[in-house]
């Protein structure tokens, strides 16, 4: 095992197993190859016989513009930010400090809220849509950022995320922190948080993964174009253009998709440990 | 300033709350009870809603309901549609999980067995999980399409009979499975990554010590029963998921043709908000967490059945 | 500077008590240390000084002022722990400034950036700065103030632990085994800095420890903890000495005292071993009790000898440990062995096997009686006619 020289059988191994990879990370990414292919082409060249990767006419500058002025795709993407940053930021405002309650706080009632929070978990948030369509109904908030925010405001995978995390902080420090002064909300933001950095960026990556690929919620509350999210969008973009001018409908959807294939690519170890933190814990 | 009295036994003295107890537990309600409240009103209390909902007989705007008893579940047994409705999901999981997981559990071998190009293979196949599916669905729609689609076109190259995948109701729900799977195997493929990589590394030198030192061998005896208690994981989450599908049906087919796509929750949604049918919807959203508790209750006793035994 | 008052404190998690009405009077300046096997409830004791944990009986004084409601950082005491419990990701500098900053700067003040243009954050700062490198280049880390935690060695990340209590000159330090994660020479150096440190600050130390040489070699007292009592409270010496207490006795002391099961006798004498040693118990008819003899009040003979306070039996181990020599005797009717401290030149002859007669100085005899508590007992002129046997 220790010889330098390669073995022929080896070899072969490499060979078998970049082929096999190879083959199958074409696979996965065809899709995207060929949504950016074709908004870069004219309609001429995405309905010739010939498939080319790269194309001839190049006609990026035409469905991009397209894309963007034909529907607001720009609101689409700034709602997108808007709905994930105002989600985010409650679900921390709130999940934190719950989580610390659970995770280091002595009280009565901790057991239960605790495993309120595991029943939380089980259910799935298509489960709420019924109610929560009626009760905003009822408040007069249908159609507004409120009705697409304010369901994933809490977050239980937050709180329990986050409550895991604090279980391994050692008591001393919270101990150290409250004899040099600091109660117990210094103790959340000045103590746990930084303490939890690592997690607390697995939950925004998952956060902001997640609310800004959901569908069913905003197909649900938003009717107005102006207040859709980047899914949303791209589905208004489809019924206009009936589904025939192909070259700004991918341009469209490589806009809504670049934002967050950019955040993985840039920071891809963060949401590969993100999905497993959330996923082995 | 006596709070509670509490027996501790023979000998304990009554005892008395401090005051440091009691800013404790009033901090520690100060602090979860937003979220708290929160997760009342957001989560637990519209779950307990949609329950009692389905026992009425409430169309929404209405201004007044009936209790109908189990009304609304006897009507789902005798409709035919939701048999269809239930079949389509659970076809669909059942051609998702398998694929996904398998092929996710042979990426990760592949990609763990070599040393070169894994932070690629790794990135590509998990690609699909980060991206936004309906964007993602429709260049999945171009795909399809019958003579223009890159899909169509590479099978008359190899001489395979096309058809227009999507349109067709005996391919249509495959031609989604097929994306469901694409979606899926980053997942799968990650999570047994992360399982592979808490095997002990020892207990490979072990194995090879004790004879078996064969690839097959060493995943056998080695990375199989190790890798035990993620797979039962990574099989609930995948058909968890599986049974949320939802975007690429409202999208690309409208559950159709003839109802051959049509899934629990794109029923629930029509069902919902399309017929405004709250209450049956209510009961069909019921239904629909009964299969998502059941998977995850499996999950949990399998999972905990495999880590000791595994 | 503070003296510190326990005053019958209890406390019990769920059904289990661990401390059963503790009292103790600890002088100002003093340097005490709790000492006990774990689970003996002194780092129990040491949090709730702190305000850490809540006693469920019992009233805590420091300096006079009953502390009972106030919490931790209203008692103005510091505390080192054994894990250090250092802020990971702030520096040094910050670790130490932070009680500071807690105490003297105001919420405005404290605010991330903006608190940089409140009225007197600049001077607050800058005087915090001071007195933060002060301390530190007193305990000789004033060069790792900009690092963080996860870069220092056990023993820095040790001092400044020290600093962050020091920094604010608190009334009284409580140290709950802060050298226990050093290894074993860094741990006898760091002792003596504490020492040190302690005739320095000249402030009231409370230490907890598992370590009876920490306890021994640092402290003004010594105070020994077992299954949530306070068994003895004295100098070191007087612990070691004149245990009141069978369990205080065993715990105190490498090797451990040898005790032996003893009956006293009507003429009062005592039975031990089918031998009469000549102590009296000061207690007549036959009383079980047991006889403690430490290992240096044994001296070693060679053959079975008639002597007032002795056992005979077979050498079984001779540990030449340099500067001593431990020999380790089997005797019939006892299931363990009788460790005897030697001279080493005087135990170079000894072999294994070997028969060997163990005798005690009758002066440093210790009794207990069944209960484990301290008897009186009165070394008395030995037998004239033992005494001849012995000198002949």
């Amino acid at each position: 095992m220790r010889s330098t020289r390669i073995k022929p059988s080896e070899i072969g191994f490499a060979l078998f197993r970049h082929g096999v990879l190879g083959l199958g990370a074409l696979l996965m990414l065809a899709p995207f190859i060929l949504m950016v292919s074709v908004s870069l082409k004219p309609p001429g060249e995405i309905f010739a016989p010939e498939f080319t990767l790269w194309p001839q006419t190049f006609y990026a500058w035409e469905n991009y513009s397209a894309a963007f002025s034909k529907q607001p795709l720009a609101r689409f993407i700034l709602n997108g930010f808007i709905v994930t940053i105002a989600i985010f930021t409650f679900q921390l405002i709130t999940a934190l400090p719950c989580a610390y309650a659970l995770a280091k706080l002595n009280w009565r009632g901790r057991e239960t809220v605790f495993a309120l929070v595991l029943l939380g978990l089980l259910i799935p948030h298509q489960v709420t849509a019924i109610p929560l369509y009626i009760l905003f109904w009822k408040l007069g908030l249908l159609n507004s950022y409120a009705a697409i925010i304010l369901p994933s405001t809490i977050s239980v995978f937050g709180i329990f995320l986050m409550r895991q995390f604090f279980m391994t902080v050692p008591n001393d420090l919270i101990a150290a922190a409250r004899l040099d002064g600091l109660g117990e909300f210094g103790i959340v933001w000045r103590i746990m948080l930084p303490t939890a950095v690592p997690a607390v960026i697995a939950f925004w990556v998952l956060s902001f993964v997640w609310n800004w690929n959901e569908f069913f919620w905003p197909l649900i509350v938003v009717q107005s174009e102006h207040l859709a999210t980047p899914p949303l969008g791209v589905v208004f973009f489809a019924n206009a253009e009936a589904g025939t001018n192909y070259g700004p409908l991918m341009a469209a959807a490589t806009a809504i998709t670049a934002p967050l294939v950019l955040a993985f690519l840039l920071a891809q170890r963060w949401f590969i440990d993100g999905v497993t933190m959330t996923a082995v814990k | 300033m006596v709070d509670a009295v509490v027996n501790l036994g023979v000998s304990a003295p009554p005892r008395r709350r401090r005051a440091g107890e009691r800013a404790e537990i009033l901090a520690a309600w100060v602090l979860a009870g937003p979220a708290l409240a929160l997760m009342w009103i957001m989560l637990l209390g519209p779950a307990v809603a949609v329950m009692v909902l389905s026992f009425t007989d409430w169309t929404f705007g209405m201004p007044s309901f009936a209790w109908i008893g189990f009304g609304n579940y006897l009507e789902m047994a005798e409709d035919p549609v939701f048999w269809k409705t239930l079949r389509n999901t659970l076809v669909y999981v059942a051609f998702v999980v398998p694929l996904a997981v398998f092929i996710g559990l042979g990426a990760a071998l592949l990609i763990e067995a070599g040393t070169s190009l894994r932070g690629f293979y790794r990135a590509a196949f998990f690609l699909p999980v980060t991206s936004t599916l309906l964007a993602m669905a429709l260049v999945f729609q171009f795909a399809f399409h019958p003579t223009l689609g890159a899909i169509n076109r590479t099978l008359a190259v190899l001489g395979i009979p096309t058809t227009d995948w999507l349109k067709n109701a005996d391919t249509a729900l495959f031609a989604l499975g097929v994306i469901g799977v694409w979606q899926a195997v980053g997942l799968s493929m990650v999570l047994f990554l992360a399982g592979l990589k808490a095997v002990p590394k020892d207990l490979y030198e072990a194995a090879a010590v004790d004879g078996a030192d064969s690839a097959w061998e060493r995943f056998r005896r080695v990375t199989w029963p190790m890798l035990g208690p993620a797979s039962v994981f990574v099989v609930a989450i995948t058909a968890i998921r599986a049974f949320q599908v939802f975007d690429t049906v409202a999208v690309l087919t409208d559950g159709g043709p003839n109802k051959a796509t049509s899934v629990i929750l794109y029923q629930m949604y029509q069902e919902g908000f399309s017929f405004l049918r709250s209450a049956y919807a209510a009961a069909l959203t019921v239904v629909f967490l009964g299969f998502v508790l059941v998977l995850t209750l499996l999950q949990v006793s399998l999972q905990e059945r495999r880590t000791h035994y595994g | 500077m503070a003296g510190i008052s326990l005053r019958s404190i209890r406390k019990s998690f769920k059904q289990t008590a661990v401390l059963h009405g503790v009292s103790l009077d600890i002088a100002d300046g003093e340097f005490i240390s709790l000492v006990g096997p774990s689970g003996c409830g002194k780092t129990t004791l040491l949090r709730i000084i702190a305000g850490l944990e809540h006693q469920d009986d019992g009233d805590v004084y420091i300096g006079n002022r009953m502390v009972d409601d106030l919490p931790p950082k209203a008692r103005d005491i510091a505390m080192v722990f054994q894990s250090y419990a250092l802020y990971p990701y702030m520096t040094v500098a910050e670790n130490i400034a932070l009680p500071l900053t807690m105490r003297r700067m105001s919420a405005l003040q404290r605010l991330p950036i903006m608190g940089r243009f409140a009225p007197g954050a600049t001077q607050a700062r800058t005087a915090i700065e001071q007195d933060v490198k002060g301390v530190a280049d007193g305990l000789g880390i004033g060069h790792l103030l900009a690092r963080k935690p996860a870069q220092l060695s056990g023993g820095q990340r040790q001092r400044v632990a020290l600093a962050r209590a020091m920094v604010r000159s608190p009334q009284a330090f409580l140290m709950d085994e802060p050298l226990s994660n050093l290894d074993a020479k860094l741990r006898v150096q760091a002792r003596t800095e504490i020492a040190e440190l302690h005739r320095r600050l000249n402030t009231t130390f409370v230490y907890v420890t598992h370590d009876q040489a920490e306890a021994m070699t640092m402290s003004d007292r010594v105070a020994v903890m077992m299954g949530g009592h306070l068994l003895q409270v004295a100098p070191p010496q007087t612990i070691y000495d004149d245990p009141t207490d069978l369990a205080v006795a065993t715990f105190i002391g490498t090797p451990q005292i040898n005790t032996l099961p003893g009956v006293t006798r009507a003429d009062g004498a005592i039975d031990v071993l089918g031998r009469t040693w000549t102590i009296g118990a000061g207690v007549p008819g036959s009383a079980p009790l047991t006889v403690a003899v430490r290992p240096e009040a044994f001296v070693v003979h060679r053959g079975a000898l008639p002597h007032p306070c002795a056992v005979t039996g077979t050498i079984r181990n001779v540990e030449r440990l340099g500067a001593e020599t431990l020999v380790h005797v089997a005797v019939d009717g006892l299931d363990k062995v009788l460790i005897a401290r030697s001279d080493p030149g005087f135990a170079d002859g000894l072999r294994l096997g070997e028969t060997a007669t163990l005798a005690a100085f009758a002066n440093r005899v210790l009794l207990f009686d069944r209960n484990g508590k301290r008897m009186a007992a009165h070394p008395r002129p030995a037998i004239p006619a033992l005494r001849e046997a012995v000198n002949g």
